[in-house]
């Protein structure tokens, strides 16, 4: 049996051209956006790549569904080469990226829907069902024959993924499918891809977030992701208790505090600090929160330093994250 | 106080339009392309008239319109017209073009919410085609004194340049008529081309405007390139001291007060409706 | 292992189907037909491109006949000459551009990765574009031709119109294949202005549009007999304006046939050729 995605050593670097004063191109800037990847996806799960800006989500989903190449290494998609066998893996695939603009917006959504089944080669009569269909299961059947350009986003972000659904690929790939939706219907799309798209209809589903909160509650198995290398890959479980003996104490000050020197302290195994609202605030992972309270609370006092508020909190996957990297999921510095 | 603030403030403007204009030369230069074209292009655009006229007349001398503009030599009369045209129409196109283009890519009204103000990034992408035709336009010149042999009467170059300054002038002022018009119509930005086709009818570049029909002659009588294409082609033939070539001056000065304050008035109403309804329109 | 020789599999691509080119060129279509404002505007405004040259016609000859004129282009008549001339090479030029411009239009509005990624051929996604162009200029081209007769009451006559259509179509299928190309350079450099403006001066120049090519020096000359449009352009002029029939231009159909093959071949690589470095370089979904 073979994987529904695998990749062997993907290796993929872009070359800017920075172009300067006067005719020819002179500098250049070279970016590893994937670095020696091994990615094993299986049959009918749900699998998340979760990574910051810039970690090399989107270079890989693209790579698998065809539209870049890859410079080394192997990648398959339900078996077949995407560089060789590129028009298979086209046609079992479904695909989202790219944001809201990915349809046309000057079409309604049954004619972009019916346009998109006869890209793929479906009969009239079974194009017209299939797109009626999906119009139902999206619960949008009365605005069908509306523009796409007076939907509201949520709406269009259905539309999108009817489009993707067309031709009942048995693999999705959903690059950050909630990105920029309110929450309410960001949590509906999301019930939508697990109950309706994985549990009921058995599709294979990779998708990207910068979210943790969806990597948790989406994903059969997480890979984190960083400067194009896979750092972890588990269930949402297992890699959440790579860090179970861990506390994170977080802190408010009104000054900066000393992070050197808390950094060096027993217990304390990393540190992140930023601004919040113009107070301070460090976030300190710790195997013992208790001592590790008593000591950090000293230093600052010796400092003279006002804390204005303190709590201790569980860890989640972002701070699987942060153990392997000692940077955040979001904004990064 | 108020006043010195107020230049300082204008000092700047200036300055950052500069900045922008640079920018935008930089731009054009780093594409090898595009710095052969800036060079190959006057010549391009001119030669089509030039064979044209040769085909139909024979020769470089054509007896029907030496009667009606004094001037014989289809090359002299038609290389100075269009290095005009040419020149007046990419200062339109500089203002114009900049607010089509932001517009069309939809990035305008972040450009409008940006710090620097709009009227500077108009007035910078202007001063880039002045600049950029302006030695296109001595391009042009130089190569038909030298292939041609045209003969200039160099007194009248440096009122030439008076010419072309208040025809600028007045070319802004329509600008920003045409700016309004694209900030608060949707589709707006095709006002430009419309214009820019009707200038480039109406204009006495290879043939005097006593050839147009009735309705073109009176576009072209209120058309400011009309009396800039005159006394500009009047001055470098029979240099500084004819008469009738100050005559067209008076009223290119008229024209452009007159188009000045209109496009300013025109311009503040629009961008007062822009901002009570909140939004431009996206092409 | 380096994947630098896979250019070919890129060449390794579908079967072209007519129902998939007839669907992407109704759609787009269907599109265009969405700013009804727009397809009259460029029906019209080019008209206003024409005029200069016909006014320094009647500037220089003094009225639409001219002696010296029949001399190089076998008819007085350069009214109709011009008129032809210039409507033609506005049909040109959009068959030349049309099919960047539409790739270009679907990279910009963002749907050119739901089109590369879906199982087509290349060929169907290029000749929608195509087929969808030549639809809206043959309009734009028609109105063009009325409007200008009617203001001018040229009778021009259609003696041998099927030669017509046949020199037409072989000239739109030979920039087809030159369009693939420059379908290609589109996609490569992105806003390539500086490029097409240039090629468009340059075949304003070179290729009969006002003149005969006897009039150009003899450099220019030499270029503008490896330019297709010289061709059709001289054969259509001589069914039209010099009554000749189809026996007459047949030297000038096997030259069209031949570009047609050429072209396509090198369109058709270069095309292929772009796509590939497009996909290397990730460039497909940016602009
Ligand atoms: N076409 C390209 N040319 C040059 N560099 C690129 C290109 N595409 C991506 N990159 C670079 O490769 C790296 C990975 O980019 P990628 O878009 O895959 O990240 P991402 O994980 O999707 O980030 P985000 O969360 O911002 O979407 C980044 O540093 C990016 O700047
Ligand atoms: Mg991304």
């Amino acid at each position: 049996m073979h994987f529904a995605i695998e990749t062997i050593n993907l290796y993929k670097k872009f070359t800017e051209r920075i172009r300067k004063f006067y005719v020819f191109p002179v500098r250049r800037r070279e970016v590893v956006a994937l670095n020696y990847v091994n990615l094993r996806v299986k049959r009918g799960e749900i699998f998340g790549l979760l990574g910051p800006n810039g970690a090399g989500k989107t270079t890989l989903i693209k790579i698998l569904s065809t539209l870049i190449l890859p410079d080394e290494g192997e990648v398959y998609v339900d078996g077949y080469d995407v560089v060789k066998e590129a028009r298979k893996v086209r046609a079992r695939i479904g695909l989202v990226t790219g944001g809201e603009r990915s349809i046309y917006w000057k079409l309604t959504a049954r004619e972009n829907l019916l346009f998109f089944a006869r890209l793929y080669k479906l009969d009239k009569k079974i194009a017209e069902q299939r797109v009626n269909e999906l119009l139902e299961l999206m619960d949008l059947e009365d605005r069908a024959d509306d523009k796409i350009e007076n939907y509201s986003s949520g709406m269009k972000m259905k539309i999108i993924l009817a489009k993707a659904l067309i031709h009942d690929p048995p693999i999705l790939l959903l690059d950050e499918p909630t990105l920029g939706l309110d929450p309410a219907f960001a949590r509906e799309i999301r019930t939508f891809i697990k109950e309706q798209l994985n549990e009921k209809e058995g599709k294979t589903i990779l998708l990207t977030t910068h979210y943790m909160e969806e990597a948790d509650m989406l994903c059969d198995r997480i890979a984190l992701i960083d400067r194009g290398k896979i750092i972890r890959i588990g269930t949402p479980e297992e890699l959440k208790r790579e860090v179970s003996t861990w506390s994170v104490l977080v802190l408010q000050t009104a000054e900066k505090p000393p992070i050197k020197e808390i950094e060096t302290r027993p217990y304390v195994e990393q540190v992140i600090s930023g601004l919040n609202n113009g107070k301070y605030e460090i976030k300190i992972y710790v195997e013992n929160s208790a001592e590790a309270a008593r000591e950090v609370l000293n230093i600052l006092n010796n400092a003279g330093m006002h804390v204005i508020s303190f709590r201790v909190e569980e860890p989640t996957l972002e701070d699987v994250f942060i153990k392997y990297t000692g940077r955040r999921l979001k904004d990064e510095k | 106080m108020a006043l010195k603030t107020k230049i300082n403030n204008l000092l700047k403007e200036v300055k950052a339009a500069w900045a922008i204009c640079i920018k935008v030369w930089k731009d054009e230069l780093s594409y090898p392309l595009s710095v052969l074209y800036f060079i190959l292009a006057p010549i391009l655009w001119l030669a089509p008239f030039i064979i044209f006229g040769f085909a139909i007349a024979g020769g470089r001398y054509s007896p029907v319109l030496e009667k009606m503009t004094g001037i014989g030599d289809i090359v002299t009369y038609t290389s100075l017209g269009f290095a005009f045209l040419g020149f007046a129409s990419a200062a339109l196109w500089g203002t114009g073009l900049s607010l089509r283009r932001e517009q069309w890519i939809g990035t305008l009204e972040s450009v409008l919410v940006s710090p620097v103000s709009r009227f500077t990034i108009i007035f910078g992408q202007g001063l880039h085609s002045i600049t950029h035709t302006g030695s296109g336009l001595v391009l042009q010149l130089v190569v038909m004194i030298v292939v041609f042999g045209i003969h200039l009467n160099l007194w009248g170059i440096f009122p030439s340049l008076i010419a072309v300054a208040l025809t600028i002038l007045a070319i802004q002022g329509i600008g920003f008529m045409i700016c309004s018009i694209v900030l608060a119509v949707k589709q707006g930005w095709m006002i430009i081309d419309v214009v820019d086709t009707v200038f480039w009818v109406v204009t006495s570049t290879a043939y005097p405007i006593t050839i147009l029909p009735a309705f073109l002659q009176v576009v072209a009588r209120v058309s400011p390139i009309t009396y800039g294409v005159e006394s500009f082609r009047g001055f470098l033939l029979y240099g500084p001291w004819q008469p009738w070539i100050w005559q067209n001056i008076v009223i290119l000065a008229v024209l452009d007060i007159i188009y000045l304050t209109l496009g300013y008035l025109i311009y503040l109403k629009s961008e007062e409706r822009v901002k009570k309804k909140g939004t431009v329109h996206k092409f | 292992m380096k994947n630098e020789t896979r250019f070919k599999y890129v060449l390794v691509d579908e079967t072209p189907s007519l129902g998939v080119t007839m669907a992407i060129a109704w759609k787009s279509v269907k599109i265009a037909l969405r700013y009804p404002f727009n397809i009259l505007f460029w029906a019209l405004v080019p008209i206003g491109w024409i005029m200069p040259a016909i006014f320094q016609g009647l500037a220089l000859a003094g009225g639409t006949m001219s002696a010296e004129f029949a001399s190089v282009a076998g008819t007085p008549d350069w009214l109709s000459y011009v008129i032809l001339g210039s409507v033609l090479y506005m049909y040109v030029m959009s068959a030349v551009w049309g099919m960047g411009n539409a790739l270009r239009w679907e990279q910009m509005s963002g749907t050119l990765e739901s089109l590369l990624v879906s199982p087509v051929s290349r060929i169907d996604i290029l000749m929608g574009a195509a087929l969808a162009e030549t639809v809206t200029t043959t309009l734009t081209a028609t109105v063009q031709f009325v409007v200008l007769i009617l203001i001018f009451g040229i009778p021009f006559a259609f003696p041998y119109i099927l030669p017509f259509i046949v020199i037409l179509t072989l000239m739109l299928l030979a920039f087809y294949g030159f369009a693939m190309a420059m379908a290609g350079i589109v996609m490569i450099f992105k806003d390539p202005d500086a490029l097409t403006q240039f090629l468009d001066t340059l075949l304003y120049v070179l290729i009969p549009v006002r003149y005969p090519i006897s009039k150009l020096p003899y450099a220019a000359r030499i270029l503008s007999l490896l330019i297709p449009a010289t061709y059709a352009l001289t054969a259509i002029r001589a069914i039209i304006l010099l009554n000749k029939d189809i026996y007459a231009i047949l030297d000038m159909i096997i030259i069209l046939s031949v570009f047609t093959l050429f072209l396509w071949t090198f369109g058709y690589l270069a095309f292929a050729y772009a796509e590939y470095k497009t996909k290397k370089s990730g460039g497909t979904g940016k602009y």
